[in-house]
């Protein structure tokens, strides 16, 4: 098995995005024709906290968005070749970038029976853009809401305040879920939120923390699919907890990593699937305190550490390669020209001997969260720096629920790994919310003018030529910068019943849930 | 010449005389010698690697040299270089808690036992508090607050295994104080502190001497339960709780990673519970003699 995983294409040809005509996706061949009925459960490693459609997280697979999507359905979502699909929408699309159309089905409603408008639409983005919103997205939505007006029931025209030509990619990843307007205003407080949406399922029993059962949307727009009667999520916390149910038959499917399936992928009647949507694996230098803000010191911990042997220690899988940089091979925006450093012991201790000379000695705290997997990638990392003359690492583990708040918040690190495999279904969102000054995820508070005009460059435009050189640019910049410590790629699995067909994966690798039914027998697709 | 007629230090070292053991017995004391030459002379093992740092591949299994005896674990290091440096450690930890057990329980129960009254009412109050104070919970509790460190496991199991000792002592000295040869001394003029030192206390050492290896058995398993739950020894310092529970989640497909320090552990205990019995068994040997 192959684990370097090639990048995307360019998810973003221009002529696509701004033609884009999305009725219906293509229907995926399958193994089987799919069968109408029958029950699966799918396990998750946590549960939602409650219904607010603008409260999103990011789009991986067996993520709180699972179930959102089950409930509401994306509008628009991005499929595994990086291209915006229409989903509860029939298209959004523009022209120039600045002036973007919503089209809406026909006939589609909530289950409340209200009709799922360009009306409610504008509400719900209204509302999450408002001030007080719980949105994570609400300043970005904050910036565009004004510009939306209702041109007829199904149309929604929103002008925005510049060209962004990845706005339809942002809208599936950040604001793609819709409901009620009706039940929305109903509710005084967000406890009061119920899931009323128009999507594929609807809610019929929820045991917070435990589980929820989920009935087929007898009125769902498709109306072919949902294929399934019954969907069940099942919250399971521990890995290997998650993997002995769904070998046991337990449940359905999981996603996690080859790594943790081990063998139990060829448990009989359990198969493995690839999600085809590249993740990285990301460490964090803070850029406010501490050796890390010289640039030897980040370019001296990229020479001492063999990333490939580190990527194995965390996994206890080999045959991974280290990533060039952030895109990767099979994308039209990679190039070779510029990779940030390899492995090279001399000239790591080199660098570490010159910041020692000039009072800065290579002393590290790592900060991470206790589970066993992040624990063996740490200590990894100190035992080899602590093997160089004059270095030394430290470990300070912080609850998982804590760590984004003592990384990114309080800063209070030299080097922070967060666990899993950042997806980044083609370039944006994600790579301005890494590298972009004030990005969500540029924990390392990496700010550059230089990288931030580049991003904003590649954004502006439509013109394929000229996105391929801001992301060019963005590389180099990358490899000469080091913004943060970019030490493996990988892809997420399903590891499920073999008796599982429609496995449709979208946006960060997230199941398209209506698409999903149980063969008659082992349909391994 | 028998122990009956000796008193003080003298009769406690003749009732301490090994009897013939059996091979487990045998092999249990052998056990425990070679452990402790082994954590001491750790340094000094000609070709065994720093246990702190790589020695092969990941998750290697056995093979037949010294250092792949018990393979390489998840990070690459000899398992038999960090059993035997884990066996430091532990051996530090429970030796050194075990001595702070034992002199405040001797201090304690003597004080108890001689004086009796109010004395043994506190102390009793004392012990029995003790003795229902989880040890696990309470060392979580405090490294809670002062983070994890050998001197705060240290401390706090030596404490907490004090009511235990003081019980013991004081029955032993309650016990010896109708002795002849203390009722002899006191009515020679012997003052309380030359009686309880003199003569009383070597007395006692036969029969503490058996109940220490079970008890240091009990803080093994303590200190290994800490060490598995991330509360015990901090990395990369190796423990044979530690071991165990950075092999958990990788048990099914690595199963021999486990092997080696749960071999210790069920060694160790075993060595040492052996070794107790044998002990008592002995000093049950000798009182009937006297």
């Amino acid at each position: 098995m192959s684990m370097t995983r090639p990048g995307l294409p360019a998810w973003l040809p221009a002529a696509s995005l701004l033609a884009l005509s999305l009725s219906l996706p293509a229907a995926p061949l399958w193994a089987q024709d799919p069968v109408r009925g029958g029950e699966m459960t799918i396990i998750n490693g946590s549960d939602i906290k409650g219904w607010d459609p603008a409260v999103t997280n990011s789009t991986y697979p067996g993520g709180p968005m699972d179930v959102l999507d089950a409930i509401y359905g994306f509008i628009v979502y991005v499929d595994v070749n990086g291209q915006v699909q229409g989903g509860m929408a029939e298209s959004l699309t523009s022209e120039d970038a600045v002036t973007w159309v919503l089209k809406l089905r026909e006939g589609v409603t909530f289950t409340d029976g209200t009709p799922y408008d360009a009306e409610a639409v504008k509400m719900n983005w209204d509302r999450a853009g408002a001030e007080g919103s719980l949105a994570s997205a609400r300043d970005w939505v904050a910036s565009w809401a004004a510009g939306m007006e209702v041109v007829d029931p199904l149309t929604l025209k929103i002008t925005l305040p510049g060209p962004n030509a990845i706005f339809a990619q942002q809208v599936a990843e950040l604001v793609p879920f819709i409901a009620s307007p009706a039940m929305l205003e109903a509710a005084a407080t967000p406890a009061d939120l119920k899931p009323v949406g128009a999507g594929a399922f609807t809610l019929d029993s929820w045991d917070q923390g435990i589980g929820m059962t989920l009935v087929r949307n007898p009125d769902y727009w498709d109306a072919e699919r949902p294929y399934l009667d019954t969907l069940n999520f099942k919250i399971i916390p521990e890995t290997n907890s998650r993997i002995s149910t769904v070998v046991q038959g337990g449940a359905t499917m999981m996603a996690g990593y080859p790594y943790q399936f081990g063998n139990n992928a060829e448990a009989p009647g359990v198969t493995a699937k690839e999600i085809p949507i590249r993740g990285i694996y990301r460490g964090y230098f803070n850029f406010e305190h501490g050796i890390f803000q010289d640039p030897r010191a980040r370019e001296a911990l990229y020479a001492a550490i063999n990333r490939d042997r580190l990527m194995q220690a965390y996994t206890q899988t080999a045959g991974y390669e280290a990533p060039g940089n952030y895109f990767g091979e099979g994308s039209s925006y990679y190039t070779a020209d510029y990779a940030v450093p390899g492995y090279d012991p001399e000239r790591a201790q080199e660098l570490i001997d010159a910041l020692a000379e000039d009072g800065k000695p290579f002393e590290v705290e790592i900060v991470t969260y206790p589970n066993s997997d992040m624990k063996r990638l740490a200590e990894y990392m100190q035992q080899v720096i602590n093997a160089y003359d004059g270095a030394s690492a430290t470990i300070t583990e912080v609850a998982m629920a804590n760590l984004r708040d003592t990384c990114s918040n309080q800063m209070a690190y030299d080097f922070c790994v967060d666990g899993g495999a950042l997806v980044s279904n083609g370039a944006e969102p994600n790579i301005s919310k890494l590298l972009g000054t004030g990005g969500t995820l540029n924990w390392s508070h990496y700010s550059s003018e230089e990288m931030d005009a580049l991003l904003e460059a590649a954004t502006r435009t439509v013109d394929e030529d000229e996105i391929r050189e801001s992301y060019v640019g963005v590389q180099k910049l990358f490899a000469e910068d080091l913004p943060f410590y970019l030490f493996g790629v990988d892809n997420r699995f399903l590891l499920m019943r073999d008796d599982t067909g429609g496995v449709v994966n979208s946006n960060g690798g997230i199941l398209q849930k209506q698409y999903l039914f149980k063969c008659d027998g082992p349909c391994a697709e | 010449m028998t122990a009956e007629t000796l008193s003080g230090w003298r009769a406690g070292i003749a009732r301490m005389r090994f009897p013939r053991s059996s091979f487990l017995e045998a092999f249990s004391i052998g056990f425990l010698i070679l452990l402790v030459a082994l954590a001491v002379l750790a340094d000094w093992i000609p070709g065994l690697v720093n246990p702190n740092f790589p020695y092969g591949d990941f998750s290697a299994p056995p093979d037949l040299t010294l250092n792949g005896l018990f393979g390489t674990d998840a990070l690459g290091r000899s398992i038999l270089s960090r059993v035997i440096y884990g066996a430091r450690q532990t051996l530090v930890i429970v030796i050194l808690a075990t001595a702070i057990s034992m002199t405040g329980g001797l201090i304690l129960g003597m004080i108890a036992g001689y004086c009796r009254g109010m004395a043994e009412r506190t102390v009793d109050l004392l012990a029995n508090t003790m003795a229902v104070l989880p040890p696990v919970l309470i060392i979580l509790a405090l490294v809670s607050v002062t983070g994890t460190s050998v001197v705060t496991m240290t401390l706090t199991l030596g404490i907490l295994d004090i009511g235990t000792y003081a019980r013991l002592t004081k029955g032993g000295v309650i016990s010896q104080n109708q002795r002849d040869y203390v009722l002899a001394a006191r009515a020679l003029g012997a003052g309380h502190g030359r009686i309880l030192f003199r003569e009383i206390l070597p007395n006692l050492v036969p029969t503490m001497t058996a109940v220490v290896p079970p008890l240091m058995a009990g803080l093994i398993i303590t200190e290994g339960s800490l060490s598995f739950l991330g509360f015990g020894i901090p990395a990369p310092a190796p423990s044979w709780g530690g071991m165990i529970a950075a092999s958990t989640d990788l048990i099914s497909r690595f199963p021999l990673l486990i092997f080696g320090p749960i071999l210790a552990i069920v060694l160790t205990v075993y060595a040492l519970n052996t070794t107790g019995d044998f002990l008592a068994r002995r000093i049950d040997i000798r009182e009937r003699q006297i």
